[in-house]
C-alpha cells in the first residue's frame, strides 16, 4: 500500500560546515510534487518569459511555468555558489541513503533532474517513471539503460492498451529532442536569476545527458548490447 | 580527420564530447582544467589541430589556457564554450573571441552546432 507522500531529501554539506537541505515530497500515485508553491515567485518563472516553443500550457490557466516555479527555490539558495565548488551531497530516500563527494554542479544536477520530472511540466512528465525510482549521480551509461528501459516498458503498457508500440526507440529520441529545447529555454530563464553559475551549469550537465539520446543513440545502445547476450543466446530464433 | 583536445571540468560533458567527436572519426584528448590541458597540449603541440575548451574552470581557466596555446601555436583552431562566468552571463565568451577563439558556443548547445563549428574550422 502506497504512503500518502514519499520524501527524498538532498543535504548539501559545504566545506565551511554550512548545509543546505531540500526535501522533495511526492505524491506516490501521481509522482508529482505535493508542497505548495511559494506565493511570491520571481518574474523569470512567468510562463511567457522565454516560454518553450513547444509548451502546451497557456498563461491564462498557468501564469507561471510549473518547472521554473519548482526550481526557483533551489536557484535562489544556490545563487551565490560557483559550479565547481566541492561539497558532500547526501540523498536520503525511504529505502536508502547515498552520499557522494562531488561538485555543486553535479549535486544540483541530480536534484534538479528529480524536481523537473515531478514539477507538473507536461514535457518532463515523461521522466516520472525514472523519478519514481530515482537514482542520484547516475552515470551516462546508467542513464541510457534506465531511460531506454523506461521507454520500452511504457511501450509494453501502450501495446496492451492500444495494440501499438514503438520498438525502434524513435520516440525516445524525439522526446529527448523536446527536452533539449526545454533546456535551452530554461537556461535563458535561469541566467536571469543567478549571480553565480552553479544552477546554470547543473542544467547544462542535465542537457548533456539528454544528448545521449539525440545523437548516436543506436551506437550507444549497441555498446550496452553485450550485457544482454544471455537473452540473445536463449531467445534468438524463437521469434 | 583531426586531433582534438577537449578541456572541461565536467566529467560527463568531457565523456559526451569524447564519444561524439570519436564517432565523427577524430582523435580526442581530454583534460579537466586548463592546467592539465596545458600539459597535454605541450606533449602534443604539433599534433593537435583543434582545441575545444570550456572557459570557467578551476585551476587554470579557459581564457588563460587559450591565450597560452595560441601563443605557442598561432595557427591553432579554437572553439570556446561556456554556460557563463561567475555571474552566469556570457561575456566571457566574448573575451575568448578577443583572445583568438574562432568559434564561440554558449552552453547548452546542440551537437549539430558543435559539429558545424568543428567542420568550419577544419576545412
Amino acid at each position: 500500500m502506497a504512503e500518502e507522500t514519499t520524501s527524498i531529501t538532498y543535504v548539501f554539506s559545504f566545506p565551511d560546515g554550512h548545509k543546505e537541505t531540500f526535501v522533495v515530497a511526492l505524491d506516490p500515485k501521481t509522482i508529482e510534487a505535493t508542497e505548495p508553491l511559494p506565493e511570491n515567485l520571481p518574474d523569470w518563472t512567468l510562463l511567457d518569459f522565454h516560454k518553450c516553443a513547444h509548451c502546451p500550457l497557456q498563461s491564462e490557466t498557468h501564469p507561471h511555468c510549473p518547472l521554473s516555479a519548482r526550481i526557483s527555490g533551489i536557484v535562489d539558495r544556490f545563487a551565490e555558489i560557483i559550479s565547481y565548488e566541492e561539497m558532500v551531497v547526501e540523498v536520503q530516500t525511504p529505502e536508502r541513503t547515498v552520499s557522494k563527494s562531488t561538485t555543486a554542479q553535479q549535486g544540483l544536477s541530480a536534484l534538479m533532474g528529480l524536481v523537473m520530472a515531478t514539477s507538473g511540466c507536461p514535457i518532463t512528465a515523461l521522466f516520472k517513471p525514472m523519478a519514481a525510482f530515482h537514482l542520484p549521480f547516475a552515470t551516462s551509461d546508467e542513464t541510457t539503460y534506465r531511460a531506454a528501459s523506461m521507454y520500452l516498458l511504457a511501450q509494453y503498457y501502450l501495446y496492451r492498451e492500444t495494440g501499438n508500440a514503438d520498438l525502434s526507440m524513435r520516440g525516445l529520441g524525439d522526446f529527448y529532442r523536446s527536452v533539449e529545447v526545454l533546456n535551452e529555454h530554461m537556461a535563458k530563464r535561469v541566467r536571469e536569476a543567478t549571480e553565480r553559475d552553479a544552477a546554470i551549469n547543473a542544467l547544462v550537465e542535465l542537457d548533456f545527458f539528454a544528448k545521449n539520446f539525440t545523437f548516436g543513440l543506436e551506437e550507444r545502445l549497441e555498446e550496452l548490447k553485450y550485457i544482454f547476450q544471455p537473452y540473445l543466446d536463449r531467445f534468438e530464433g524463437e521469434g | 580527420m583531426a586531433v582534438i583536445l577537449v578541456v572541461d571540468d565536467s566529467k560527463e560533458i568531457r565523456l559526451m564530447l569524447d564519444e561524439f567527436l570519436k564517432l565523427k572519426g577524430h582523435t580526442v584528448f581530454l583534460a579537466e582544467n586548463g592546467e592539465r590541458g596545458q600539459r597535454i597540449f605541450m606533449s602534443h603541440v604539433q599534433e593537435i589541430d583543434l582545441l575545444v575548451s570550456d572557459i570557467y574552470m578551476p585551476e587554470m581557466d579557459g581564457l588563460e589556457f587559450i591565450r597560452m596555446a595560441l601563443a605557442k601555436r598561432p595557427d591553432l583552431k579554437v572553439i570556446a564554450m561556456s554556460a557563463g562566468d561567475t555571474k552566469g552571463n556570457l561575456a566571457s565568451l566574448g573575451f575568448a573571441g578577443d583572445f583568438g577563439a574562432q568559434e564561440l558556443l554558449p552552453k547548452p548547445f546542440r551537437m549539430p552546432d558543435l559539429l558545424a563549428a568543428v567542420n568550419r574550422l577544419l576545412i
